[in-house]
């Protein structure tokens, strides 16, 4: 009895209970594995590019377009449709999450699909050289600063316009000027939103990235945009990141480099970008004194940038001779191979009736606006002749 | 109506904290999942550098 009064009064004593490891936000690998490997024999069923192997999805549609009568001398499926290995993942996962469902044992591995388009956006750096960087560094900085902040300020004015409530405003503001859902979790707590508010901007960025996905690469082919040019509008215009890749990817494999290259220009932009929202949203007298410009500085920072920084530092000294950075491209397309299927497996299509009318209104109003503005921007800078 | 004013400011702050836990869960995510990007990209980097040099492709 005196022992347990002695171990007690020390429990209590303690400064502040031990913080839990940062390694527990994952779910374990014994939840996870069930996803994970659903996420990989999908991925190598859909066909992964590089690899030669006849039983998959995209041999199968190759085999129709053969069989099947051309129209306008095209094949339906691979030329009409263009079913490359981007569409081919999202939409088999699509249709496998909505038509016959996921089991609740996939989710927790699902989750990983971000990490497999950090991994991805890290292996892109192997595919760069310093003079690539440099012809599209600049430019791709110029756009983002100034879609990160024109965005921002569109859906402000909308937002006030409409009365959409500063909650909401800056919950959309974030979710289509950066990042979408995460931009919209950073934001939720300095903007006081609620967590149906939460719901409902994420549910209008992930519907309008998804829309974008399909719809915009026929809109730069239609209007003829070249790789670079195609891959800057997705980054800008797209609001999830792995929206974004997959869009780039969609449209051919050398803007999908542009897009994940400038994608980070994008998430590096997060910390002034939120902040920025945070001061256009809020009143004064609604700040709350709790927010630290430092924290939300070191919180939203994102670290992966650094592993980017160092496999193209590696390629730029020419550590590895050109055979191994090939391999790396094709490991990097299979990481993301792996992130569409992710992708598309978490996509719900009842998000759309989650969206509601008006958020589909005024999100995806404003979020066109954004594109439109970007094709502006992007015609101004070819025209200025920095690329074609 | 003080009663209802307070009992809705305690809801409203209940909601808020809660929506304040779910984002710090989520970053404390994102920062995991870029350590593991980080470590299994720079591994298979590392792997098929080696594997280059050792003349295996």
């Amino acid at each position: 009895m005196a022992q347990d009064v002695t171990y007690n009064q020390v429990v209590a004593g303690r400064p502040e209970a031990r913080k839990p490891s940062i390694w527990s936000a994952l779910p374990s690998f014994q939840k996870s594995w069930p996803g994970l490997l659903a996420t990989a024999i999908i991925a190598i069923a859909c066909g992964l590019p590089g690899v030669d192997f006849s039983f998959t999805i995209d041999s199968l549609l190759r085999y129709f377009d053969a069989m099947l009568p051309p129209i306008y001398g095209k094949g339906l499926f691979v030329d009409l449709l263009h079913f490359n290995y981007v569409v081919t993942c999202l939409v088999a996962g699509i249709v496998i999450r909505n038509v016959i469902g996921v089991p609740k044992s996939w989710e927790p591995g699902l989750t990983y699909s971000g990490v497999f388009m950090n991994v991805g956006i890290i292996m892109l750096g192997s595919q760069y050289m310093l003079r690539d960087l440099v012809k599209l560094g600049a430019v791709s900085i110029i756009v983002m600063v100034f879609m990160v902040f024109g965005g921002a300020l569109i859906f402000t004015f909308m937002g006030r316009h409409f009365k959409m409530g500063d909650a909401m405003t800056g919950l959309l503001a974030a979710a289509f000027s950066m990042c979408g859902v995460s931009a919209c979790i950073a934001i939720a707590p300095m903007v006081r939103a609620k967590s149906e508010e939460v719901a409902y901007a994420m549910a209008v960025s992930v519907t309008f990235g998804l829309c974008c996905l399909f719809a915009l690469p026929f809109v730069g082919k239609l209007l003829s945009m070249s790789n670079e040019a195609f891959g800057l509008l997705a980054a800008a215009g797209v609001p999830n990141s792995n929206q974004v890749i997959a869009t780039g990817f969609n449209f051919s494999f050398e803007a999908g480099k542009v897009a994940g290259f400038s994608n980070i220009g994008r998430l590096v932009l997060i910390p002034a970008g939120v902040l920025f929202i945070y001061f256009m949203t809020l009143g004064k007298e609604l700040r709350t004194a709790t927010v630290s410009y430092w924290q939300v500085i070191k919180e939203k920072f994102p670290l992966f940038v650094f592993g980017f920084a160092a496999v193209w530092t590696m390629n730029c000294l020419q550590v590895w001779p050109v055979p191994a950075s090939e391999a790396m491209g094709n490991v990097m397309n299979w990481f993301f191979s792996l992130c569409f299927v992710g992708l598309g497996l978490q996509t719900k299509l009842a998000d759309l009736r989650k969206a509601g009318p008006k958020g589909i209104v005024i999100g995806y109003t404003a979020g066109s606006l954004r594109i439109g503005m970007c094709l502006i921007l992007l015609f101004i800078v070819i025209k200025m002749g920095y690329f074609k | 109506m003080t009663d209802d004013i307070d009992k809705k400011a305690d809801l409203d702050d209940a909601e808020l904290k809660k929506v304040a836990a779910t984002a710090e869960a989520k970053q404390l995510r994102h920062r995991v999942d870029e350590y593991i990007a980080m470590v299994i990209a720079l591994g298979a980097v590392l792997i098929l550098w080696l594997l280059q040099s050792l003349g295996l492709y």
